[in-house]
């Protein structure tokens, strides 16, 4: 693998090639980036000191016109939650980088003053990007383009990047890299963008074998009614009243169930009143996207975080809001719970400011305040956790280790609120995503509320799931192409014969890794939040240990790290 | 003439192998080794180690590794 380093606290960069040991042992983007960030950080650092890296790390089908595979990975320590923190994106940046003839790239350092990087051509050079500083998205997109070419990569934060906010997102193509506050890692080293042009081609080890599989998943995405229909048409928002009826969307900052006018802000009506046209991936036939008179989204997550945690069933004025988070530069599930927190401390009298859920305007107001993190926008963009500390109010953080909860509600399924708790990153869906399982039947439909085997079925998935992310493809595929064959893909594109079990244990490697390392931070036990304490996770989270061979405290034994060739 | 081609060969191979040095390195990642002090398992870093009679040991931090020399005086 290829690497690309800068340093921008000397203005230097350094090419090379990693050994090849670590992609064998971890394959590519998430496993690969995820053992560099483990051995060049130190326990207890700053996520937002210069020295912190951040990863950029490509996959080995990244480039190569594959379903569902025009993604990167990006990895750094979160500011948010000081977990290990990977996060997949759709953008041009991975394939672009590829092209360009890197497999990885590392930005370390801080810049002394606003900079932006541009890579193309083979050359690799930093510019002053004080003019960018402060400057609106569309202004930074239109002045970069002018400068570089239409045919660019452009990778950006917004303002929250640059003020700090902990969970400040990254732009790429009008994809996010949503979670964790990797902007603010970003804006902490004055790196404003990152604009990438490449022009080289990209081959698999077998083409003709990686052909076959491709046109076998494609197959599959048409005949799943997930990524041929429901997706496609709707969006993620399909998924609203969905979950609404089935009882996992709340309202009210978790406290009540979702109302029946949630479904004035649906996907379906996402569609049929704003839609102006639908967005893909590189080489995705699903297209999931939307795109508005607002910009890009709302996805589902958005329209609950932004809409029905808030109050708010207009679908207008839901996605105006989503489109403000966009452009400067916020992640909406964190902002939407930050913001739903704050309305409930109003309500409880806990809060000196009389604000009120419903009000449109007062979140306006709120997600400005905490872009620039001012009056009460500054406590709010440290996310509920710190809010909690601040207010004494730690109830009504509703999060797991500093990430606030996304949009299913813990108390709907028991397999997903485990995988809350047992996520490497906090409080996130996506490492597991036993929603597949327990609410749409995929691979097959279990009992939500059942406790027997939901331990082992998440700790498979958990290690399937960091396995597709080392191919890097998108977690949608997983509604459609069956779990073994992911290993028929990986020999495919590496040319070499991967089974099963060997990509379930390097799925294992990669999530003990991240274990390891937030063990070694010191980060917080594994528990819901109080208000969902009447969810019956203890006796899962033994027997998940147990299946992970993990002691009484969930850190791995050293056995364990023997076997799976990490000691 | 042959010595050339010779010379010519013998760079275009020296090329390749520095290029590809990282695949005749190693075929698997690097171990972890535990900090005896604290626990945690760290990467082999040569600045972090301390010789003893017992072999090399590797420490987290600068702060781990006085520890345990202060323990053992």
């Amino acid at each position: 693998m290829n690497f690309l380093e800068v340093d921008l606290s000397t203005s230097s960069v350094r090419e090379g090639r990693i050994e090849a040991g670590l992609s064998v042992s971890y394959a590519g983007g998430r496993g690969v980036t995820s053992r560099l960030l483990y051995d060049s950080t130190g326990p207890g650092e700053d996520a937002l000191s210069p020295e912190a890296p951040l990863f950029f790390g490509t996959g080995p089908l990244t480039g190569i016109p594959f379903p569902m595979a025009g993604r990167y990975i990006a990895t750094a320590k979160s500011p948010l939650t000081n977990t290990i923190f990977s996060s997949s994106c759709g953008g041009r940046l991975g394939v672009y980088l590829k092209k360009a003839g890197f497999d990885l790239l590392i930005i370390k350092g801080a810049a002394s003053s606003p900079t932006y990087l541009s890579i193309e051509k083979g050359h690799v050079q930093l510019h002053d990007g004080a003019g960018l500083w402060g400057q609106k998205k569309g202004e930074v997109k239109k002045r970069l383009r002018e400068k570089h070419g239409a045919d660019i990569s452009i990778l950006l934060i917004g303002r929250a990047g640059e003020t700090g906010v902990l969970f400040a997102n990254i732009e790429n193509d009008g994809r996010y890299l949503g979670r964790g506050g990797l902007g603010a890692v970003l804006g902490s080293k004055n790196l404003k963008a990152i604009v990438i042009k490449g022009k080289g081609k990209i081959r698999a080890a077998n083409s003709e074998d990686l052909a076959f599989v491709g046109y076998e998943c494609r197959k599959w995405l048409a005949a799943n009614p997930v990524t041929s229909q429901g997706l496609p048409r709707f969006g993620t928002g399909v998924l609203l009243n969905f979950m609404r009826e089935t009882g996992l969307l709340s309202t009210k900052n978790h406290r009540f169930p979702a109302p029946f006018e949630s479904s004035k802000i649906s996907g379906e009506m996402v569609t049929s009143s704003l839609l102006q046209r639908k967005r893909a991936c590189l080489f995705c036939p699903v297209a999931c996207g939307r795109v508005t008179k607002y910009g890009d989204g709302p996805e589902y997550e958005s329209l609950w975080s932004l809409g029905v945690n808030l109050s708010l069933f207009d679908i207008e004025k839901v996605a105006a809001l989503n489109g403000l988070c966009n452009e400067l530069g916020l992640d909406t599930i964190s902002t939407g719970g930050a913001i739903g927190m704050a309305l409930e401390l109003s309500e409880t009298g806990v809060l000196g400011h009389a604000i009120e859920y419903g009000d449109a305007e007062v979140v306006r107001g709120l997600i400005e305040d905490i872009a620039e993190r001012r009056g009460l926008g500054e406590i709010l963009s440290l996310g509920t956790k710190r809010m909690g500390v601040r207010f004494g109010a730690e109830e009504s953080g509703i999060q797991v280790k500093g990430l606030e909860l996304p949009a299913y509600d813990s108390k709907g399924a028991y397999g997903n609120a485990l995988g809350y708790i047992t996520s490497n990153r906090g409080g996130c869906h996506l490492p597991g995503y036993l929603i597949g399982a327990e609410l749409l039947g995929v691979p097959k439909l279990i009992d939500r509320h059942g406790l027997q085997g939901k331990a082992s079925l998440l700790a498979l998935y958990q290690n399937l799931f960091a396995f597709m992310d080392t191919l890097i493809l998108c977690r949608f595929a997983s509604f459609a192409v069956p779990g073994d064959y992911y290993a028929r893909i990986a020999s495919a594109v590496q040319g070499t014969k991967i089974t099963w079990e060997d990509a379930l244990k390097t799925g294992e490697r990669i999530w003990n890794l991240e274990r390891l390392f937030n063990v070694r931070e010191g980060v917080e036990a594994d528990r819901l939040p109080s208000r969902c304490s009447d969810v019956p996770v203890d006796e899962m989270l033994r027997e998940y240990y147990e299946v992970r061979g993990w002691d009484e405290l969930g850190v791995p034994t050293e056995k364990r790290l023997k076997e799976l060739d990490l000691c | 003439m042959k010595y050339i081609l010779l010379v010519i060969a013998a760079l275009v191979i020296l090329r390749y192998l520095l290029r590809h040095k990282g695949v005749f390195m190693k075929n698997m990642a690097e171990p972890l080794v535990r900090d005896p002090v604290c626990g945690t398992y760290v990467p082999r870093q040569k600045e972090l180690s301390l010789r003893t009679q017992d072999g090399t040991l590797y420490f987290c931090s600068a702060a781990c590794r006085q520890r345990f020399t202060e323990r053992k005086r």
